[in-house]
């Protein structure tokens, strides 16, 4: 047998083992479970077939005393038994029952109640009269002829029953108990005897007790252990009222206590209760019991059996059972060893034949082949095994052969290390191998030589010393990455190296995770890079001279095709570096330069000479461009061109304004000479006129003289004219400066102008009433005006045509003055404009040129100083000029003056000095005319405002919406490009529903105001307007 | 394989569970409650179906029967016999009650009664009648006349004197009662000195009034239902009639009528087999759960607990026949008995009435009674008393239902009379 343990860990031993886990409780379950069913239903049954006993012992009881009911009843209906006791009354209280009457009565009635008399049943017959005497018994006992009110069984069930029937008329029974004359137990029965409605007498009949007792106790069904018990309420205890079974003598002697713990079935039953359970009777022996109550006679019945012969039957079949359950327990674990043992024999055996194959044994035996599925498996295993063998030898066999290539291997290996140590040896990048702590393992010599180590030194050494310090943390994130990533790194770091010495030089760091075996290493090749490095710095700052650099510069291949250019060339050419990358220099060109040009310059470079020269090149948006080139061959190694360098410098500029410069300078030369000559003139002339004055004085005044020095007067005059002209482009004619309003000045002379021009020639006044004051000599001021107006007449020469002067205030930025003439001393600001228009003949290009050259002249009388005296005024004034002129369409010239100071305007402005009120605020003028713009925003400043302006709808609603929290107002033009007033104004609205727009236009204001008629303007006001005009709206809408 | 059989085994697993924890529920079992809950009767039939729906209660508290619940079909009689004859047959027929607890007036349980007989179902009656009726289909639960009436004059007759006067409603109860009286007298050598019927909640009680005061009883015997009883007493108070003078014995009036009579019945007596103020622990009880279920201070009166008890005794006797089967029942009904709270009663096997315990009590100012006399034992019940006999009973109630054309009560317009013999 085996040991436990392995009878545990055995197939056989888990079998049986599950088996009993299983099986036995299983089978104890089950059993309880029906053992308990069927004590509860044979209990039940039993019960029931009690409670069947006792309704049907009931029964008989009621029956019983039903058919003494009926009996008593047709007696005491019986005329005879009326007449009886009627008789025998008589009889009785006649002489008495001993007389001879009451015999002869007797004799008479008496053998007819004898022959009624059942006694089987009943004991004795009663006749009583009204008055309680019993005038007639069958019996003749000791209660015969006594008075049941008054004699010795007054209390007795006798009297208890006659009463009853006497006063309540009806039936009455009395229970059982002891009565003295019959010496036992005794119950009665009585009925009135009703005779027109009269009692006359009560017949009563005394149970036969031991025939009542008889039917009671017949305990048929009830077994050897039946037993019926009967019983009586009597205050605090029950008496038995008949024999008991196991008890003859318990009649009216046994009580049972109504607290006591027993008997419950009798206690419950006499007190009225009915049930069925099972329970100590009052012997304390555990019975099936049911309970009932008898009315008639107050009773309590119980009908019981004990329970030992209840179930004895189950007993005895319940220990059958399991004995039986135990023997075929037993019989199932020997037939379960029997059967397991054989079906694990062959797994025991298969079990030996592999522990014989994993000890090594060569001669195993296995089982026969076939059979069951163990059968099966030992086939296989044994198959296995063969397999197994000659696997083994094939193995053998491999392991030689593999030797043998070890061994060549090997031979091989040391053949590569040594070429491997001799290329490590003599390769100049230095290499390294590191373990994962970072620790030198080994070194060549080239890195001994980088670091000035020798290779001892480094051996065992962190990696790290190599490194200045401030690499370390560098380097060693690298190996920690190495390690994060595992192989396949290949990390390069440009980074310093440290020499042993202590200098620093730049290496070229390549690690490479190299996994050898277990261990985790690292390869590091070094380089040093101390030229590349500085090759690299070197390059990278002549890209950056390059880049840098204003000069434009192009290098193109040998062919011209450009291979680079620099950001300057891209900003010069217009085009951006793809477009111009594989393109030549001709997409520049411009076509104004000679092919012969060309030729020159080719001829040239090819013979590998450099060229300089002017270029005029075209840019992308085709304007023309001016540059002083040079261009280089760039040559290779064997001297041939291999490209070509050209550095170009923009000269455009440049160009314009050296033109620009000379012609000022020749200007103010001119004028410095115009001024000198004018001076010494003007003295001249002083000299000629007061000498002529008094000649002409001293001559006669009929002398032939007197014309010619008259002649010589005016000539004089004439000259001191044009001196004051020249005075006045020097810029040094004499002026008195003061605030002038410009529009007021044209008023004035107005009378004086329209003499000077021709006569179909209409003029028009356009002047600002509202116009800033210009510090101004009014002369110089008056002469501009008027050189103006009667060239602007001259230009429109004989035809009809209209000469118009406007005056209004602009605001300038850098990009007008650039348009203006005068510009050198022009700021950006606002300035009063006066303006000249004619629509006469207009200037061509090349009288525009020279407009303002003295003595340059288009007219046979002019002398060409108008003009340049007119640009040194307006040069003296700070101001500027700018002309717009087509040929055949007319000229204007528009001139600006710089305006004064606002505040020295209201104190200047005597009339508008009264107190205005000031507000603040922001209010956007939207005005597609600059001039009203100005004007308006001037005003509004006046008034406190701070202003913005835009000059179309568009723009004006972009204003608003932008800063929409500032502006609390917008005076808004009706008619306007891009977008009108009415568009903008519902633009506005859109933007803020309660926007203050105040709208003017030139149209009346009733038509302005029906097309925004209930659309939430604010106000309206007509142009043109005066600044109180302005203020009134404003203020009004804005108080609204 | 291996999932299909682990599959199987909790599918087994699962079905054997669901076998145990699963227990289909049984039907209730259902009984009829038959009552006017409107009408004139409802006020006094009302309690009486709360009685019957507490003891429904206790017993669905208990456990119910059988593993059963009891479940109530309460529906209104309406006060009127023809409607009490429908719905006892929807009870029977469409609900299929096992049993019926209810109908008050004798008016209805006569015209209940051949229902119940032709479709062999069972109803508990659970009011003190005339008696001279008995069906294998009714289990009466309350007094018949030798439980109440009878003993009742005898004490009267032995405590106040021979001379009688009879009052009563015009409908068949008083009228065989008082018919029985009359029969009962001669035997105690008393005498009816005078008699007088009102019509059912007539108000006029002058001519009766009129009557005692000229006839001057030793007693008078009232079995006068429902509100004229208010009348009755206001006009004998009214007359200078007083209880120690002419003590009027009462068969019809309870706690639940006292409370409507003021103080005009005080030291008065009535008969009833139960009272509210019997001082045991199972009527302690009773009339807790009563009061604590349908109002604090509600009267408990004679046909409420004979309807209660009439509720436990059909369920010990489907206990008994471990069916609800109403054939079955009625067989274990003749065996069945409890302790009540008037006392004992048990079924007269013979009859299927009560036996019973009497009780006379006096009038208290405080709506309840004095119990002065309470019989020795339960009665037994004699519906066919010994001083009529059976084919006598049949004469007299015929000739009344033949009179009253066709009803048990007289017709409103009929009027109240003598009915001197």
């Amino acid at each position: 047998m085996q040991s436990k343990g392995s009878f545990v860990h055995s197939i056989f031993g888990e079998f049986i083992i599950l088996v009993t886990i299983v099986l036995i409780p299983v089978g104890l379950m089950i059993g309880y479970y029906v053992f308990e069913h069927v004590n509860e239903t044979i209990e039940k049954q039993y019960l029931q077939s009690l409670e069947s006993l006792a309704d049907e012992k009931a029964s008989t009881i009621n029956e019983y005393i039903d058919q003494h009911v009926k009996h008593v009843e047709a007696l005491s209906k019986d005329r005879f038994s009326r007449e009886a006791v009627e008789a025998f009354s008589k009889a009785f209280h006649g002489d008495g029952v001993d007389s001879s009457a009451y015999q002869q009565v007797e004799k008479i009635y008496g053998e007819y109640f004898k022959e009624s008399f059942d006694d089987g049943d009943d004991y004795d017959l009663f006749l009583i009269d009204v008055e309680g005497n019993i005038v007639y018994t069958i019996q003749h006992e000791a209660d015969f002829a006594t008075s049941l009110l008054t004699g010795a069984y007054r209390e007795s069930g006798l009297a208890e029953v006659f009463n009853q029937s006497l006063n309540h008329l009806q039936v009455g029974n009395s229970t059982f108990s002891y009565y003295a004359p019959s010496k036992e137990a005794a119950a009665f029965i009585a009925a009135p005897m009703m005779y027109q409605d009269k009692v006359v007498g009560v017949v009563a009949l005394q149970f036969d007790t031991q025939r009542f007792y008889e039917v009671l106790n017949n305990y048929t069904g009830l077994g050897e252990t039946g037993e019926v018990v009967v019983g009586k309420r009597m205050g605090d205890h029950v008496l038995i009222t008949a024999p008991l079974r196991h008890d003859a003598n318990a009649a009216f002697q046994r009580t049972v206590a109504l607290d006591a713990v027993d008997a419950l079935p009798i206690r419950e039953g006499s007190q009225g209760e009915t049930g069925a359970d099972k329970l100590v009777d009052w012997r304390g022996k555990e019975v099936l019991a049911v309970w009932q109550y008898i009315p008639a006679l107050e009773w309590g019945m119980v009908i019981k059996i004990d329970t030992q012969e209840a179930f004895a039957y189950w007993y005895s079949l319940r220990k059958s059972l399991i004995v039986y359950s135990i023997l075929a327990l037993l019989l199932m674990y020997i037939v379960l060893f029997i059967v397991t043992r054989r079906v694990t024999r062959p797994l025991r055996r298969l079990t030996k034949a592999s522990v014989d194959i994993a000890a090594g044994k060569d001669d195993v035996q296995f089982l026969k082949s076939g059979g069951n599925e163990v059968g099966i498996l030992s086939d296989a295993f044994k198959e296995m095994f063969e397999q197994l063998q000659s696997s083994k030898e094939e193995m053998q066999r491999m392991l030689e052969s593999l030797a043998e290539n070890n061994r060549l291997l090997d031979q091989r290996v040391n053949e590569q290390t040594s070429h491997i140590r001799a290329v490590l040896d003599f390769t100049t990048d230095g290499i390294i191998t590191i373990d994962s702590y970072g620790i030198i393992e080994r070194a060549n010599p080239a890195v001994c030589n980088m670091f000035s180590y020798t290779e001892n030194e480094l051996l065992g050494v962190s990696f790290i010393t190599l490194m200045p310090e401030k690499n370390r943390a560098e380097y060693n994130q690298i190996l920690k990455c190495d390690e994060n990533t595992e192989g396949d790194m290949n990390v390069i770091r440009e980074l310093s190296g440290l020499k042993k010495t202590g200098g620093l030089f730049p290496i070229e760091l390549r690690i490479n995770d190299m996994p050898v075996g277990n261990q985790h290493l690292f390869l590091a090749t070094i380089r040093d890079i101390t030229e590349r490095t500085e090759l690299e710095h070197q390059q990278a700052r002549l890209m950056e001279a390059i880049n840098q650099t204003q000069d434009a510069i192009l290098i193109t291949d040998a062919d011209a095709v450009i291979e680079y250019v620099n950001p300057a060339y891209l900003m010069l050419s217009g085009y951006s570096e793809n477009e111009l990358l594989g393109e030549t220099p001709r997409i520049v060109q411009s076509g104004e330069m000679s092919v012969s040009f060309y030729k020159k310059m080719w001829e040239k470079l090819l013979s590998g000479q450099v060229w300089s020269g002017e270029f005029i090149n075209k840019n992308k948006n085709g304007e023309l461009y001016e540059v002083e080139q040079s261009i280089s061959p760039i040559f290779d190694i064997s001297e041939n061109i291999m490209g070509f360098t050209s550095v170009q410098r923009d000269i455009t500029g440049e160009k314009k304004e050296r033109e620009k410069l000379e012609h000022i300078q020749r200007l103010e030369s001119l004028g410095v000479l115009a001024g000198g000559i004018a001076h010494d003139f003007n003295n001249l002339l002083t000299a000629i006129l007061g000498n002529t004055a008094l000649a002409k004085q001293k001559l006669e005044h009929l002398s032939p003289a007197t014309p010619l020095l008259t002649n010589v007067e005016q000539a004089s005059e004439r000259a001191a004219a044009l001196c004051k002209q020249m005075l006045a482009y020097s810029g040094k004619g004499k002026f008195i400066v003061e605030p002038i309003n410009l529009s007021h000045l044209v008023h004035e002379m107005v009378n004086l102008l329209e003499v000077s021009i021709d006569k179909n020639v209409v003029m028009r006044l356009d002047l600002s009433e509202q116009l800033l004051p210009i510090e101004a000599d009014v002369a110089q001021m008056q002469q501009v005006i008027m050189n103006l107006v009667i060239n602007a007449s001259e230009a429109i020469d004989k035809h009809s045509g209209t000469l118009t002067i406007y005056t209004g205030v602009v605001d300038i930025d850098e990009q007008y003055i650039a348009t203006t003439y005068v510009d050198s001393d022009l700021k950006v600001g606002r300035y009063v404009s006066l303006e000249v228009s004619d629509t006469g003949c207009g200037m061509s290009k090349e009288t525009q040129k020279h407009l303002f050259d003295p003595f340059f002249t288009t007219k046979f009388t002019g002398r060409g100083l108008g003009m340049s005296a007119i640009l040194g005024i307006i040069r003296g004034h700070h101001g500027g000029i700018k002309v717009y002129s087509e040929l055949g369409k007319g000229t204007t010239f528009k001139i600006l003056f710089p305006c004064t100071d606002v505040l020295n305007v209201e104190s200047l402005d005597k009339e508008n000095a009264i107190y205005q009120e000031q507000r603040q605020g922001t209010i956007l003028v939207i005005d597609d005319e600059e001039t009203i713009r100005a004007t308006a925003s001037m005003m509004l400043e006046s008034f406190g405002f701070t202003t913005l302006t835009a000059q179309d709808g568009q723009m004006g609603v972009q204003v608003f919406r932008e800063q929409q929290d500032e502006i609390c107002a917008v005076l808004l033009d009706m008619t306007m490009p891009n977008m009108n007033g009415e568009e903008c104004f519902r633009a506005l609205r859109a933007i803020d529903s309660d926007v203050v727009v105040i709208l003017s236009s030139g149209y009346n204001q009733q038509d302005a105001t029906n097309r925004f008629a209930g659309k939430g303007l604010a106000g309206f006001i007509q142009k043109p307007y005066l600044p109180d005009d302005l203020r009134d709206i404003v203020f009004k809408a804005l108080d609204q | 394989m291996q999932k299909i059989s682990v599959l199987i085994v909790a599918v087994l697993l699962l079905f054997c569970t669901w076998m145990l924890l699963h227990e289909e529920p049984l039907p209730p079992i259902k009984v009829g409650v038959l009552h006017s809950l409107s009408g004139t009767m409802a006020i006094s039939e009302t309690p009486v179906m709360q009685a019957t729906l507490l003891a429904i209660e206790e017993i669905n508290a208990a456990g119910g029967l059988l593993g059963r619940k009891v479940e109530p079909v309460v529906v209104d009689g309406k006060s009127d016999p023809s409607v009490f004859a429908q719905q006892a047959e929807h009870l029977i027929v469409d609900e299929k009650v096992s049993a019926v607890f209810g109908v008050w007036t004798s008016a209805s349980r006569k015209t209940v009664k051949p229902i119940f007989e032709k479709y062999n179902n069972l109803l508990f009656y659970p009011v003190q009648y005339e008696g001279l009726e008995q069906s294998p289909n009714i289990v009466y639960t309350g007094a018949v006349p030798n439980q109440q009436i009878f003993p009742a004059v005898f004490w009267s007759l032995k405590h106040f004197g021979p001379r009688v006067y009879l009052v009563g409603s015009d409908y068949i109860f008083p009228r065989v009662a008082n018919w029985l009286i009359h029969k009962q007298l001669p035997s105690l050598s008393g005498e009816v000195v005078g008699e007088r019927y009102v019509p059912l909640a007539g108000k006029d009680m002058a001519a009766v009034v009129a009557d005692i005061q000229s006839l001057k009883p030793d007693v008078i015997l009232n079995t006068i239902n429902g509100d004229s009883n208010i009348a009755f007493f206001r006009a004998l108070r009214d007359s200078d009639i007083e209880a120690k003078d002419t003590p009027v014995m009462s068969f019809s009036i309870g706690e639940a009528e006292l409370s409507q009579l003021a103080d005009d019945a005080v030291g008065d007596y009535a008969a009833w087999s139960y009272f509210q103020s019997i001082d045991n622990t199972i009527n302690k009880h009773f009339i807790e759960r009563y009061q604590a279920r349908f109002g604090k201070n509600k009267p408990v009166s004679d046909p409420m607990e004979a309807a209660w008890l009439g509720v436990h005794l059909w369920a010990k006797a489907v206990r008994a026949a471990q069916t609800d089967d109403v054939a079955i029942v009625r067989q274990a009904i003749k065996h069945q008995s409890m302790r009540a709270a008037e006392d004992i009663v048990s079924v007269d096997h013979a009859t299927q009435h009560l036996w019973k315990t009497s009780r006379i009590g006096k009038i208290r100012s405080n709506h309840q009674f004095d119990i002065l006399w309470t019989s020795d034992s339960p009665i037994r019940p004699s519906p066919y008393p010994a001083t009529v006999s059976r084919s006598e009973a049949r004469v007299f109630l015929n000739r009344l239902y033949k009179d009253w054309n066709g009803h048990w009560e007289a017709p409103l317009s009929m009027e109240s009379g003598d009915m001197n013999e």
